[in-house]
């Protein structure tokens, strides 16, 4: 089963990884080595620092593109830092989470949080500022104070680019999960079958939980249907 | 009970070098219950000039006044329709109408009824729970006329409202404007390009000179109410109409030679 050009232990073909791909969430056969059986417990542990980061980083997200898209004076504070920040690759910042949360779960989450924070900002600041003018001097006529204009008409229409960037990050929140694995356990160094069935593991929540946004968009986001293309 | 009163009005806008006068000395009174329209050419500072009335802007000169008051902010005594509908794309036809007497914190029965009598009016009763996408350009443009009278403005401000409309369906939109107006004679000023329709419908045609905006003439239009389509034949109408149209090619063709001089 295995493709002909690398030694198994390298590269195992579709049949093993699905093999210890079942032994790593069954335990039943032991193919999996000290891997058996620890699929749910890895899982949830994914879910947690995924969904922890993410969390954190869209609402900060969020917020602070809220605030850039509003008012000039947090564009003018803000922007610089974070189109500079935005270009280091999120993985430079290991060392650097290490040394400020330590081990275990900490820096994990905080890595995924940057990651996910940068599309969340960028897309809100794009979804405020792309409000129709027109539609906010249709509030002003209707007599809306700032509160309402801000709920009634900049939210909404800032809505689904904020949706888009939430979706970005989440999709880089699990991707940064993945990193985490690979390099916090050096024991998968060894076992490229393991890492693999992990990957597909990974993939597929990451999958499930844009379905679960995309679903959450489609009830909150009915009226785009003749706006957007897809999606 | 709506006067609308321009005293020397003057817009300047600061952009780059040299800023753009946009009006300049715009004095003028609409009565109560008038119905008058905004002619001029491309540029010459009508939107500017409705958006004043309407208080998105402050003035850099020169005052307006509704009713004797000096207008600081938009508010719900005077509705604008924009040249584009600008409906709210997330709420439906009826929510899009509502939406303005629940800021105004009107009853929940009083919106529905008004809503309702709306819908009928502007035929829009089988599209009531469409969103704006699902509409037609006439649809949306009726969307928007509706939520501004949802609002009972004592001034309608409208700015080419029908600019983008074909022929028929423009005529047919005039038709129904002047009926609602017949009806509870709202003070009116109306923006268009086109020279029947603003003679057509109003009672004063103001003609705009080239920028600079100013007031070039003030032609009222003696045609008896209510109008009717068939009135564009008429000697009154055609007379009215070949005046104003030397009136407008004169600051046309100064506006285009200004702009290839300022190119140049
Ligand atoms: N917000 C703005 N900032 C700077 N200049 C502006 C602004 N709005 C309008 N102007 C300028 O003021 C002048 C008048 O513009 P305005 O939109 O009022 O013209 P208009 O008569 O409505 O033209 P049109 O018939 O093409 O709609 C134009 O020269 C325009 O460039
Ligand atoms: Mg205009």
């Amino acid at each position: 089963m295995s493709s002909g050009y690398f030694p198994p232990n390298l590269l195992p073909g579709p049949g093993r990884v699905l093999a210890v791909f079942l032994d790593v969430a069954l335990g039943r056969t032991g193919e999996a080595g000290i891997y058996s059986g620890t699929l749910a417990t890895h899982t949830l542990a994914s879910l947690w620092r995924v969904y922890a980061g993410f969390l954190v980083g869209i609402g900060l997200g969020i917020f602070l593109g809220l605030l850039m898209g509003l008012f000039l004076w947090a564009e003018r504070a803000l922007n610089l830092s974070i189109q500079v920040l935005r270009n280091i690759p999120i993985t430079a910042w290991r060392p650097l989470a290490i040394i400020f949360f330590g081990l275990a779960d900490r820096p994990a989450i905080f890595l995924i949080a940057l990651g996910a924070f940068f599309p969340s900002v960028m897309n809100t600041i794009h979804g405020v500022k792309g409000t129709d003018r027109i539609v906010v001097k249709a509030g002003l006529m209707m007599g809306m104070n700032q509160e309402q204009l801000l709920r009634l008409i900049v939210l909404p229409s800032a809505l689904p680019a904020i949706f888009t960037g939430v979706r970005l990050s989440m999709g880089i929140s699990w991707m940064l999960v993945i990193l985490g694995y690979l390099l916090l356990d050096a024991n998968y160094a060894f076992r490229t079958d393991v890492v693999i069935a992990m990957m597909l593991n990974i993939g597929i929540a990451g999958y499930l939980s844009d379905r679960l946004l995309l679903l959450l968009r489609h009830s909150l986001l009915g009226w785009t249907r003749g706006v957007s293309i897809g999606g | 009970m709506a006067e609308i009163t321009l005293d020397r009005l003057g817009k300047l806008y600061p952009t780059g070098r040299a800023a753009t006068r946009a009006l300049e000395e715009v004095s003028l009174k609409i009565g109560d219950g008038q119905f008058v329209s905004v002619v001029g050419p491309s540029g010459c500072g009508k939107t500017t000039l409705l958006n004043l009335i309407a208080g998105f802007e402050r003035s850099t000169s020169g005052r307006v006044l509704v009713d004797g008051r000096p207008v600081e902010r938009p508010g719900p005594d005077r509705g604008v329709v924009f040249q584009e509908p600008g409906l709210l794309p997330w709420l439906s036809t009826r929510e899009n109408i509502a939406i303005g007497m629940r800021i105004q914190g009107r009853g929940k029965a009083e919106i529905e009824a008004r809503v309702t009598g709306l819908l009928q009016a502007m035929g829009l009763l089988p599209f009531r729970d469409c969103y704006p996408f699902e509409l037609s350009g006439g649809m949306r443009q009726r969307v928007a006329i509706a939520r501004a009278l949802a609002l009972d403005p004592r001034v309608l401000l409208m700015d080419e409202p029908f600019g983008a409309l074909d022929a028929m369906t423009r005529e047919i939109m005039q038709e129904l404007l002047l009926r609602i107006w017949e009806e509870d004679q709202k003070t009116v000023l109306f923006v268009t390009h086109d020279l029947e329709e603003a003679i057509l419908l109003s009672d004063l045609v103001f003609i705009m000179t080239a920028r600079p905006g100013r007031l070039k003439r003030e032609i009222p239009v003696p045609l008896p109410r209510p109008r009717h389509y068939s009135m564009v034949t008429s000697e009154v109408f055609v007379k009215i109409k070949a005046q104003t149209l030397e009136l407008i090619r004169e600051e046309s063709l100064r506006a285009m030679r200004e702009e290839e001089g300022v190119e140049g």
